[in-house]
Formats: structure tokens, sequence, C-alpha cells
């Protein structure tokens, strides 16, 4: 089983379907197209009772969430519903037929296994009911219980469009259900109708007209029943109407205002989760760093053991790993909340349509451009971001691709460096590291695309567009949670080992002078691994062991660059044009001792290492959650040797020049 | 008149003829509701220089590449 799988105890006691043994808790799946509301009536079902993850065994998104079915109505008593159900949310999908990895798991988990779910629910929009209708008879081909939930009716009224659930249901032979997730209505006869069928006996497959071995007259038999329910159930129908969807994208798809538009989004969502989030990411650092450590100082002291080794692994350990996972709240939160509010509007779908050209140089398609823009503020919402995409492989190739964007932990080392070895040139510095980090995002995405992933579907768009909604504070804000909450359960823990991991290594005396937690950097066996592994970096012009130690705990975090300079060197640490002082000098006298006197070459090099060797342990975190610890480990070797390679190059090469 | 996709005039009403092809693509299209035959109309050029099409209730966005390799009878 993968071990990036959902976690089973956020669902129930019980086994998942595919696995061996029938479930006693019976299992709801939510299927149909994108856009649809699944996921809304996803969340309304089950609220925050709801895991996010890969599927066991696959890289495959499915949410799964326990629907307390009291909680939603009055209901289940006296109709004998079960009190809880396990819900499954699949992944978006036209058909049954199994062309993505996505659909081939959706049609598995719904027909290949002994364990398929009890009851499955077409999610079906009511302005476009036909459209939802394709997946519906296919399943009702097999012996399967399955009833329709009509989503979107208010968008299908403002369209004029009208469509009768009765005659739908009559049409159909399936139970019928109109529902409005958004606003949380309809839930309870939504209830009455799963009690119903699943009381109900398993339904008689509609049989096909056509020869089995004919699969254009198996299409043609589907789409004549298909347009003869929608016939039957349209009471007034004006498809032709000018629809306000169709204004906004008068404007919003249109050549050059499109991307216009588009790249104002995307700079708004860079803006907020960098600039505001910045502020808030400060504070908690501060308060980790200042109030929440002096207490704890105060409290271990009042103990007995302060200044000790137990001080040293509850402050600099546990606390600062905790501290750092809640900076990340603030910016996560933001992120996922603008996500969800993109998502929810129908706005990314167009994101989709706008970039589509450019992004499939890469093998991605369009809407993969907001996780690699998001990674430029922060990697790990920029990976988190990556649920967008539907199918598993372009997110895999997306996830690996974010690491490469220089996100502002990187930014705050590049500056310090550019300002103490190029002077008045460190913006040019800085901003040619970012010309290389889209440069790279550009050229690994096409090396990947050759080598790695040669059998990603390069899928030609052909999308539906969902009418434009205005986003809903609780659809947004349960969405925010169950992502926010995941990240913290499953990238949390990792990061706080971490942080401890360095905090020992750095604790350990490699001499009887010292005691353990009492020791100086440079005689920790923190300081011994830097100091083996610093020979390694002779080629690359910054071979020495402080910067050694430095990169080390930048795997960590990047930031903490700059403070472990400052920790080894013996002064206090600075950023930014303030770094010119004291420590400033000893890093360029370090580089200048190490490079053979061409430090400004070297300074490069080490920015370029910098940018590519390995993202922070949070964003590792982030990473295996989503692609599994293969993809992470593979990622991290590939670009661990890249950084060094072109590290090596441009020092050889740049001290030739300077 | 038989043009692609992307050469047929804006606003105008087209019916799908899909001749050949890949089979993939046709099952992606006709489970849009974009089957052989179909009457649509080309309702804009998108900034990525394809589509938006609208057929019975819903509006497709269709790319540049696949623009180029759909075939449509115009009828207005």
């Amino acid at each position: 089983m993968n071990s990036n799988a959902i976690p089973q105890s956020a669902v129930s006691a019980t086994s998942t379907p595919g696995e061996s043994g029938r479930m006693a808790t019976p299992t709801l799946a939510l299927v149909g197209v994108a856009n649809t509301g699944k996921t809304t009536l996803f969340n309304a079902l089950t609220s925050a009772n709801a895991a996010v993850g890969n599927w066991p065994g696959s890289t495959v998104a499915v949410s799964q969430g326990v629907w307390r079915v009291s909680q939603t109505t009055a209901f289940s008593e006296a109709a004998a519903l079960p009190s809880v159900l396990n819900v499954l949310d699949l992944p978006g999908t036209y058909s049954l037929d199994s062309i993505t990895p996505d659909e081939q798991l959706t049609r598995t988990l719904l027909l290949d296994t002994a364990n398929s779910p009890e009851i499955c629910v077409v999610v079906v929009d009511a302005s476009r009911v036909s459209h939802g209708l394709y997946l519906l008879s296919q399943l009702r081909e097999h012996r399967i219980k399955v009833m329709v939930a009509l989503t979107m009716n208010d968008v299908a009224a403002k369209r004029n469009l009208d469509i009768d659930p009765i005659a739908l249901l009559n049409a159909l032979q399936v139970p019928v259900v109109v529902v409005d997730p958004r606003r949380r209505k309809g839930l309870e006869t939504f209830a009455q109708a799963v009690c119903e069928t699943l009381n109900a006996p398993v339904p008689t497959p509609r049989p096909l007209r056509s020869d089995a071995s004919d699969v254009l007259a198996h299409d043609e038999d589907r789409f004549t029943w298909i347009a003869a329910a929608v016939k039957a159930a349209s009471k007034n129908q004006d498809a032709d109407q000018v629809s306000v969807s169709d204004r906004i994208d008068a404007w919003l798809l249109a050549p050059y205002i499109g991307q216009i538009i588009f790249l104002a989004v995307l700079w708004l969502v860079f803006q907020l989760t960098t600039s505001v989030a910045a502020p808030l990411q400060e504070g908690l650092s501060q308060l980790f760093s200042g109030p929440v450590s002096e207490g704890a100082a105060w409290a271990l002291a009042a103990l007995g053991v302060g200044e000790s080794w137990v001080e040293g692994l509850i402050i600099s350990g546990l606390i600062t790993g905790v501290g750092m996972v809640l900076t990340f709240v603030p910016l996560l939160t933001l992120m996922f909340a603008l996500l969800a509010i993109l998502e929810d509007s129908g706005f990314l779908a167009r994101a989709t349509v706008i970039v589509d050209r450019m992004m499939r140089t890469i093998g991605l398609p369009g809407r993969a451009f907001l996780p690699l823009i998001v990674g430029f503020g922060c990697n790990v919402p920029g990976i988190s971001a990556t649920r967008i995409l539907t199918n598993s492989k372009q997110r895999l190739l997306t996830v690996m691709l974010v690491p490469l964007t220089s996100c502002t932990a990187r930014l705050t080392v590049f500056v310090m460096v550019g300002t103490v070895f190029f002077g008045q040139y460190a913006g040019t510095a800085v901003f040619l590291m970012y010309l290389v980090s889209v440069n790279l995002v550009v050229l690994f995405g096409y090396l990947f695309r050759q080598f790695l992933f040669a059998n990603i579907p390069a899928e030609p768009l052909a999308i539906e567009l969902p009418p434009y909604q205005l986003p809903k504070l609780r659809l947004t804000a349960a969405a925010t949670w169950v992502r926010l909450s995941d990240f913290l359960k499953t990238a949390g823990g990792v990061i706080v080992a971490a942080v401890c991991a360095v905090w020992l290594l750095q604790s350990i005396p490699l001499s009887a002078e010292s005691a353990f937690g009492e020791v100086a950097p440079k005689d920790s066996a923190y300081g011994a691994i830097a100091r083996t592994l610093a020979p390694a970096f002779t080629p690359t012009g910054f071979g020495s062991w402080e910067t050694t130690a430095a990169l080390m705990v930048g795997f960590v975090a990047k930031e903490a660059v700059i403070s472990s300079w400052a920790q080894t060197y013996a002064v206090p640490a600075a950023s930014g044009e303030t770094a010119a002082g004291a420590l400033g000098e000893k890093i360029v006298a370090a580089f200048a001792e190490s490079s053979g006197g061409h430090p400004g070459a070297a300074a490069f090099s080490f920015m370029i290492f910098l940018l590519i060797y390995s993202p922070c342990v949070a964003t590792m975190a982030a990473q295996t959650r989503e692609i599994g610890k293969k993809w992470t480990l593979i990622s991290f070797v590939i670009y661990l040797l890249m950084a060094y390679t072109l590290a090596v190059v441009v020092f050889q090469v740049g001290r030739l020049l300077w | 008149m038989k043009v692609s996709l992307r050469d047929a005039p804006l606003k105008s009403q087209v019916a799908l003829r899909l001749d050949s092809g890949d089979d993939g693509i046709n099952d992606r299209l006709a489970a849009l509701g974009l089957r052989d035959g179909v009457v649509f109309a080309v309702q804009q050029k998108t900034a990525s220089g394809g589509r938006v099409v609208k057929a019975e209730q819903s509006r497709i966005a269709i790319g540049a590449e696949l623009s180029r390799k759909l075939q449509v009878e115009v009828f207005e």
C-alpha cells in the first residue's frame, strides 16, 4: 500500500473499498463530470470529517469522508438509513472509458472490484443536463445501484432552462433528486433517496439494442436514450440565450485582454500569498522565538532542567519545529482560500484555456501555471495547489517542477549574498536567479517529459466551461480547512522531526571536553559531517565547512542559511542590505579562500546550487504527501546531481572570467 | 463546405464531421456532446488560439491544436 495513502483514521475504522472484506459501513460514491458541484456536495455531506489524499497504490487524488446522516437530516431514524455512510469523491470523469489514470481508477472502484460502493450518485448539472448523463448511461449497463443528484438548478433557471426531475426520473428509471449543496438545500430529500436506493434491489442493467461489438452503435444507443430523457424533462429550453457567462468570457477568453486579466489575477494571488501572509508569518515566528521560547525556558528553569539538553530539545527542537509548521498556516490558509474561490467561481476552467498553448510545450495543461506561479512565493502551497490538476501524471510532473521555482526564502539568501558579493549589482544578480529559475522549469519540464513521463497523455484541450458563480464563504472555508488540516497532519510531523534531528546533530559532542547539548557547532557531529562533506564542494568554489553546514541547515529551511552562517562565524545574523557588516566580510573572506581568489564566481555558483540542490524539508514533506516517497527521492537525487554539476560548471567558467 | 474548425467563421453554425482519427479524442468529444453530425455554433476565438463552441446547453473550449484537426461543415 502506498505510504502516501489517505489516512484511514479520518474515515472510519473499517477498510476501504478495494481491500479485502465487505465494509460494515455502506459506501456512497459521488461521480460525475468536473465542475458539476460534486465536491461541493461531498463537502456539504461530510463537513470537516474528510481527508484528501492519494488512493492506495496510485497517485490519483480521492477524497474520503464520513457522512453523519443524523447531522444532516432528522430523516434517518424514520427511514432506517444507516447513521453513518462512507463517502468517496471520485475524480471528475465524463465516462467510464479508461483513458487517464483517474478514469481508470474510477472505473476500477465502481465496477471491477468485489467491493464496489453500495451506491453510486451521479452528480449532474441541471444547466447542461445531457452532458452529465453519458456516464449514467454507462453505469446503467452494469449491476450497480445508482441515482442522480441534480445540481446547479439556480444556474439553469437563470438560463431559462427548466428541468422536471420527475419527468427525468421516469425517463431514466433511476431516482433523481434536486439538491443545492452550495446552500445546503435538498439534503434531506437526498438522504431519503439514498435510503430508498440502498434498500431497493440492484436494478437490472439497461439492455443495449446494438451488437455488443459495435462501439459506435453502442454510443448511438446511449445518446438516443439521453436525448429522449432530456427532451422529456425539459419544459422550456432556450440554449441560444446569451448568458452572463457568455458575456464575461467574451472578455476573459479573448486574445490579449484575456491574458492580461489572467496575469493580473495571478499577480493578485501571488501578492496576497506573499505580502499579506508575510507579516503574519513574521509575527508567528517572533512569537515562537520570543515569548514562547522565553516562557518555556522560564518554566524549564523552574523545573530544574534549565540550560540543559532538555531545554535545547524543547526550545531548539520542538518549539522551533512547531513554530516553523505554524508559520506556514497563514500562507497556506490564504492560498487554499484563494484556490477555492478561483475554482468555485469557474475561473480555473478559463485559466486552463488561456495558457494552454504555452504550458503544452512542457506537456502540462494551462491550469498547471497556477501552482508554478504560487511556488515563487512558497513551494509548499505551490505543491499543495497541484490538487487542481485532475490528471495524476500531470500532477506528478508539476509537483516535481515546483521546487525549481525560486521561493521567497531563497530570495532572502540571494539578496544577502548578492549585496555582499555584488554590491550595486545585487538587484541584477537576484533578477538573474529568477531568470535561471524560470528557464530551469521549462528545461526540466521538457527533459522529464522526454525521459521520465513520455507516456503522459498529450490530451488535446476539449473542456466544458462551467457557468460563473459567486463563491460561497462557507464552501471556501470548508475547502480551505480540509486542505489545511490535511497538510498539518501529514507534513507537520515531518518538519518537526527534521528540526529535532538537526538539533540532535548539533548537540552531540565529538570530544569528552564538551557535554551533550553544550557544544559549539564546529565541535559537534553536525560540524564533523560538514567538514567531511566540504571537500566535495571544492570544485564549486565554496568548499568551506561553514558554508557546507549552512547548506545542511538550508535543507530544513532556506532562510536558515543566513542564521547558520551567523552562528558558525559567531556574528549577529542579518539579511539583505544590512548584511554587508561583519558577517558579510567573513563570508567574502571564506569564499575568497575556498575559491582560490574568485569569490564572485563562487558566490554565483553557490546561488545556483542553493536554488536547485534540494527543496526545504517542508516542501519535501508536501511532495511526499502528493507523489509518494519514490518520486520525491527521484527528484531529490536528480536535482542534487544537477545542482552540483551546474555549480561546478558556473564556477569553473566563472573563475576564468572574474 | 468542409473546413477545419479553426477556419470556420465566428458565429457560424457548423456540423461536426468525424471522418477518422484518434478514438480517444473522439470518445472525449462524444462525452462532451460533440458527435459526428452534431450541429453547434462557433462562438469565439480564445486567447490561446482555440475556439469556444456552443453545443446544446454546453459551452466547450477547444484548444488550438484540436481546432486545426477537427473538420466541420459550415451551414451559415
